[in-house]
Parts: structure tokens; sequence; C-alpha cells
């Protein structure tokens, strides 16, 4: 398969008062088209950074230091099709890859929509955003059927001068003529046939989702939603644009199991309808096994195993993994085994393997050198020294 | 056809107008706010139909009272001065209708201007932190450690005694306490997770700023720009008062006082000889501050969504 997004030797640090934070220490990792990839670890192990430092969403005193994240987007933009590289690019270009090629999905739903915007104002925000064009051909069409139909000659001139700034737009919608319209009062009445085509497009997109009655929904706040259909409609926001890749930053933990299971069932279902590639996190490894194609284990900032799901909870590599696996309660009724110790301080991490200092399984080199990722079955990818030939 | 559209029409509509109702009813509950709102609706119609109410004598330039001859005594309200006349023979009646204008005038601009500087400023500094923070917060402090008054009364002696200069140096002292208090708000809504999912779906930091953080941050300022006007109104009056605002003759409320400040107290026979030079201007700033505070109050019962709700 094709690979889609492929991160080298991510590092990226936090600048705070106590120190630096490594929070990711050179990651490497790669999604194929179509393909979902979960990403497993304990809170504050770097998952969150990595998704962000994808979409380059690192506020200060955050800042991504090396590495590259080289995207395959659907604009060809390089010769050779080595993709582009997203750290590299001007804020102006990533601006048209966020929501449009890859766009991400956050944790509490309740939070991230704006309290003051109606549901369907915040979804063709998205359109509004990205897809301008083709909602301005759009419109044009529908004022040139208005005029067709209606016959006061005040009301077809107005349409006239709509159409010719809809032109206008089409042409350069950056101009200073359309701003400036776009300010006037009554003259920016224009605008409704760009929101009248956005919101059609919402509903469409809402009735795909399977989101009951979505005429009703485009009008209520989020406020006046359940955590459930809020996170649909943040799904739905995420998904406006057809993206390649979807970051979805643990959006099912916090809410109940129930909905878990219907928001889950959603997002396989678009991604068999829409072929898309899933960046799935999660410190879930319930959900992990029932949603994902291939994981990578994460613990303190680094990648330490990856392999096919089905592989990964039959035979377990990395020591840290068998403790992750050992510490999920079965029905078996087994004892819980929790890891001893505690998650090392970034600011000041353990040298070699940052596992080492809590590993039972622990050899003498993994204090001093750190253990580089490698394949050591086919498509089982392990940091390890233990498993260093 | 056109039918179809106006019921459409409504049906779009109906939530707001359901909300505006809503906001009426939390309007008609509060008697104080009813007060408020009268009283400036009162001082509005006295603005607008001040040429009728009191016909200018110079048309050219309607703001200058008319005086009845030159002498220093105040004369008592008569058919011909509804009001009296105060200092200088200036008619007190003509004074107070067209000083009405006046006091909205300073009132709104003063107001304005100082919103939208605030506002500009304040955000900047609020959403892009840092150094640029810094740099205004600073400034700000400087204009906050000094006294408002003595800083207004410093700058128009510096731009010279006019009636616009004591506008620009209430804007230049106002802004200060505006910048700050969105900026705080701004800081608060700047780390919301719906800020960061605007950002993660491509919206530029202007749209950031316009579309998603100052709907969020604005209510607290624009309750205090209401309650401001009066306040503003009433420190224009007291510069006037201290001879720093209109030229002399100029129809303002402030002035009207100004004239009235070797009156206040009459002849030791008879103290209260010349009380309307004094009373009437004053019971007009009082009335009119006293309508903003309430509207002011008003505005904050039916913006503020902790208070809207009870």
């Amino acid at each position: 398969m094709k690979k889609l997004l492929e991160i080298q030797n991510l590092k990226t640090n936090f600048y705070t008062y106590e120190g630096v934070v490594k929070a990711l220490d050179g990651i490497n990792l790669d999604i194929k088209e179509g393909e979902t990839l979960g990403v497993v670890g304990e809170t504050g192990c770097g998952k969150s950074v990595t998704a962000l430092s994808i979409l380059r969403l690192i506020l200060p005193p955050g800042k991504v230091e090396e590495g590259k994240v080289l995207f395959w987007g659907k604009r060809k933009l390089s010769v050779d099709d080595g993709g582009v590289d997203l750290l590299s690019k001007k804020e102006v270009f990533l601006r048209g890859v966020r929501g449009n090629e890859i766009s991400m999905i956050f944790q509490e739903p309740g939070t991230s929509l704006n309290p003051v915007y109606s549901i369907g104002d915040q979804i063709s925000e998205s359109f509004l955003l990205h897809q301008q064009k083709e909602l301005c051909r759009a419109a044009i069409k529908e004022i040139e059927k208005n005029i067709r139909e209606s016959n006061f000659f005040l009301k077809i001139f107005i349409y006239h001068l709509q159409k010719k700034i809809y032109k206008k737009m089409l042409e350069n919608s950056k101009s200073l003529g359309i701003k400036f319209f776009s300010i006037l009062p009554l003259v920016n009445r224009y605008k409704i046939w760009l929101k009248k085509k956005a919101m059609k497009r919402v509903v469409d997109l809402l009735t795909k989702l399977g989101v009951p009655d979505p005429q009703r929904i485009i009008e209520r706040y989020p406020h006046e939603l359940s955590g459930g259909m809020q996170q649909r409609v943040v799904i739905a926001i995420a998904l406006a644009c057809n993206p390649r890749l979807l970051i979805a930053d643990e959006p099912t933990s916090n809410l109940d199991v129930t909905i878990q299971a219907q928001i889950l069932d959603l997002i396989r279902r678009l991604k068999e309808k829409l072929g898309l590639s899933i960046l799935f996190i999660t410190h879930d490894l319930g959900v992990v096994a029932e949603l994902c194609d291939r994981v990578a284990i994460m613990y303190a900032g680094n990648i330490c195993e990856i392999a096919e799901v089905k592989e990964l909870f039959k035979k377990p590599l990395h020591p840290y993994t068998k403790a992750l696996m050992n510490s999920v309660p079965t029905w078996e009724g087994k004892d819980l085994e929790s890891i001893k110790g505690n998650v090392p301080n970034l600011v000041n991490p353990p040298g070699g393997c940052r596992f080492h200092p809590r590993c039972n399984y622990a050899l003498e080199i993994c204090s001093q050198e750190k253990p580089e990722i490698q394949e050591v079955e086919n498509n089982h990818w392990v940091a390890c020294h233990n498993y260093l030939r | 056809m056109s039918i179809i559209q106006r019921s459409e029409f409504k049906e779009r509509l109906h939530p707001r107008i359901k909300e505006l109702k809503f906001s009426l009813n939390r309007l008609k509950k509060s008697p104080l706010s009813l007060i408020g709102l009268s009283l400036i609706l009162f001082f509005l119609a006295i603005a607008i139909f001040a040429p009728q109410l009191a016909p200018p004598k110079y048309s050219h330039n309607p703001y200058r009272i008319p005086r009845d001859g030159y002498s220093a005594i105040p004369r008592p309200p008569s058919p011909e001065h509804p009001f009296g006349t105060t200092e200088g023979q200036y008619d007190i009646y003509y004074g107070v209708i067209w000083g009405t204008r006046t006091a909205f005038r300073v009132g709104l601009m003063v107001v304005g201007s100082i919103l939208v500087i605030g506002i500009i400023l304040g955000s900047i500094s609020g959403y892009y932190g840092g150094a640029v923070d810094e740099i205004i917060m600073r400034i700000v402090d400087t204009f906050m450690s000094l006294p408002t008054l003595v800083l207004a009364m410093a700058l128009v002696s510096a731009l010279g005694h006019s009636l616009d200069n004591v506008m620009k140096a209430l804007i230049i002292v106002g802004w200060p306490s505006y910048a700050r208090l969105i900026r705080g708000d701004i800081l608060a809504v700047r780390e919301e997770d719906y800020v960061e999912a605007a950002r993660a779906v491509g919206c530029s930091n202007l749209r950031i700023i316009l579309k998603h953080v100052l709907p969020n941050a604005i209510y607290p300022l624009l309750i205090m720009a209401s309650l401001d006007v009066g306040a503003v109104v009433l420190t224009a009056a007291a510069l006037s008062f201290l001879g720093l605002g209109a030229p002399v003759g100029y129809a303002d409320w402030g002035q009207m006082t100004s004239f009235a400040r070797n009156w206040v107290v009459g002849p030791p026979s008879n103290p209260l000889a010349y009380w309307y030079t004094i009373t009437i201007p004053g019971l007009f700033i009082l009335f009119f501050v006293l309508g903003w505070n309430l509207l002011g109050d008003a505005f904050r019962d039916i913006l503020d969504p902790k208070l809207r709700r009870r």
C-alpha cells in the first residue's frame, strides 16, 4: 500500500520554567492509505503532541525541533513524489491542509464547539474556508435561476449585481473590493447565497452521518445537544471537505459506553465509505483491538513497538507492551499487575532506553544506549535491546 | 411565491424574535431599567427636537446660546426665559436643550472610539501575547498610574481649550482600562478547545480573533461601555466646570454649571435667590448620568448569560 504520511525523526520540545520538556524524542511513524493506525500510551507520553506536531499546531512554549512530516496530499506538489514536508511549508499552505486534507477530532466534543454559533454555522465554516470556489459557482447558478424566474425589475437588478460580485470572487477572492463589500451592511447580503449553498451541504453531510432530523439540528446550539451528538457534529466538521487523513485524539474517552460504540461504528463505516486513513489516538486497548489495523505503542516520547493489531495482541514483544497488556482487566478474573515505578519526568528523562528503570528485563546496555526501532519479525518493529541482533 | 417566502422568513427569524421577546420581558420585570430606558429616550427626544423646542437665534451656529443683555447678575425665570438667565444673561433653557445634543455627542463618540481602540489593542495583546502584549500592557500601566481627571486636564491644557480636545483627552485617558478588560477575557477564551479546533480546521488568526474569540469575550466590555457613557459626560462636565471645555457661550451643561459658580449661594438675606442657575443644569446632568447607569444595569441583565436565565 502507498504511504500517505511519514513522520521521520520528529522531535518536539516544550520550554517551560522547570526546564526543557522533551515531549517527543525522535519518533518514526508512517500511515498508509486507507489504514487505521492506533497510537496507544499512557497520559503524557506524547500522543496528542504527535498529532498536533503533524498539523504544526504546537503553540509556544512548545516547538518542533527536528524531523520531517512527509505528506502525499490531494495536490501533487513535488515532481519526484517524495511527499510534502509539512514542517517546512509556510503557514498559508498549512491552512489549506488543515481541515481540508488532514483534519482532527478533539477529545472533548463539548468544549471544541464554539458556544455562540449554531451547529450549521460551525460546520459550514469548513466549507466556506476550503470550498469557496465551488460554492461560488453553485451560488451563481442559483442566482441565474432566480433571474429567469423573477419579474420585478429591481430584484433582477440586484441579482445581476450579486452575480457580478460572485464572478469577481471566483477570479480573486482576496481582492480589496470583495473585502470592502463583505463589510458593508445591506450590500453584504449577497453572502446569503453562499451561506444557503453551504447549509445545503451541511444538511447532506449530516444525513450521510446518520444524524436524525438534520434540518433542526443545524439551528441548535452546542449546549442543546447530547455528548454523542456533539461528537457527531465534530466528526462532521472534520469530514466536511473529504480529508485524506483523520486524526482522532481520544474521540470516545468522554462518552459513555453505548455512545462510544455508536461513534466507533460510525468512524469505521465512514472509513470504509470514504477510504479515509485514520490516526487513532487512545489509551484504551479494547478500542484499538476493535478499530485499528496497526498499532504503535508509545512510552515517554518514544515509540517502542509497532505491529499489526492481531500480532501485537498475540505476541507483544516490548516489555512495556507486555506490562500494558497485563494491566488490562480480563474476564478470567486474573490479578491485575501494575507497572512499578512512575512515569519519568520528561524534563530529565532516564538515559538510554527511557523505560529501563521500570523494566523487568533490563540489561546493562539499556541504561547507556537508546535502542533504535528495528524490524524484528515481519512488520513487527520493536525498540528494545533484548531483541536486537 | 412571495407568501411562501415570507412564511419561511418568519420561521427562520422565529428564534430571534423569541429571544428578543424574552429580553423585553426581562426589561419589563425590573422597574429600574425601565426608568433608565425612559430617561434616555426622553433625553433622546429632546436632542432630536432641539430645533423645535428652542429655535436657534444664530442659524449658522445653533450651539451658541443667545444672550439677553450683558449684565452679570442672573435673572429668575420669566415668560421669555422659562428657566431664567445665568451669568452674562445666557438663556438657561436654550443652553440645557442644546446641551443635550452636546452630551450625547460627547458620550457616544468618546465611548465609541474608546471601544474601537480598546478592542483592537486589547485583542492583539491578549491573542498574540509575548512581546506585543508586554509592550501594550506597559503602556496601559503608564496611563492607568496617572489620575484620570488630572491627566485629562493636562491634555486639554496642552491641546487647547475646545470641546473636540476634551473628547480627544477623554479618549486618550479612557482606552487603557478597556484594553485591559478585553485582554483578560481574550486570554481566557484563547485557551478554549474550540479555538484550537478552529485552528485545526484552517482558520487564519484574524478570522479566529474576529469570529471565535471576540464574540465570546466582548459582553463584559459592552456592559462597561453602556455604564461609561454617563461617566464620560460627567467627566466632560467637570472639565467644562473647571473652564477647560467648550468656548464661552457654547451650549454645554458643564459650562452652564460653570457660569453658576459665583451664584450657588445668594446674598446673606436670601441664600437661594439664584437657585435656578445651578439646579437646572445640575438636574439635567444628574438624570442623564442616572439614565445611562440604570440602562447599563439593564444591559447587563439582558446580555450577561449568567444573569439572563435566572
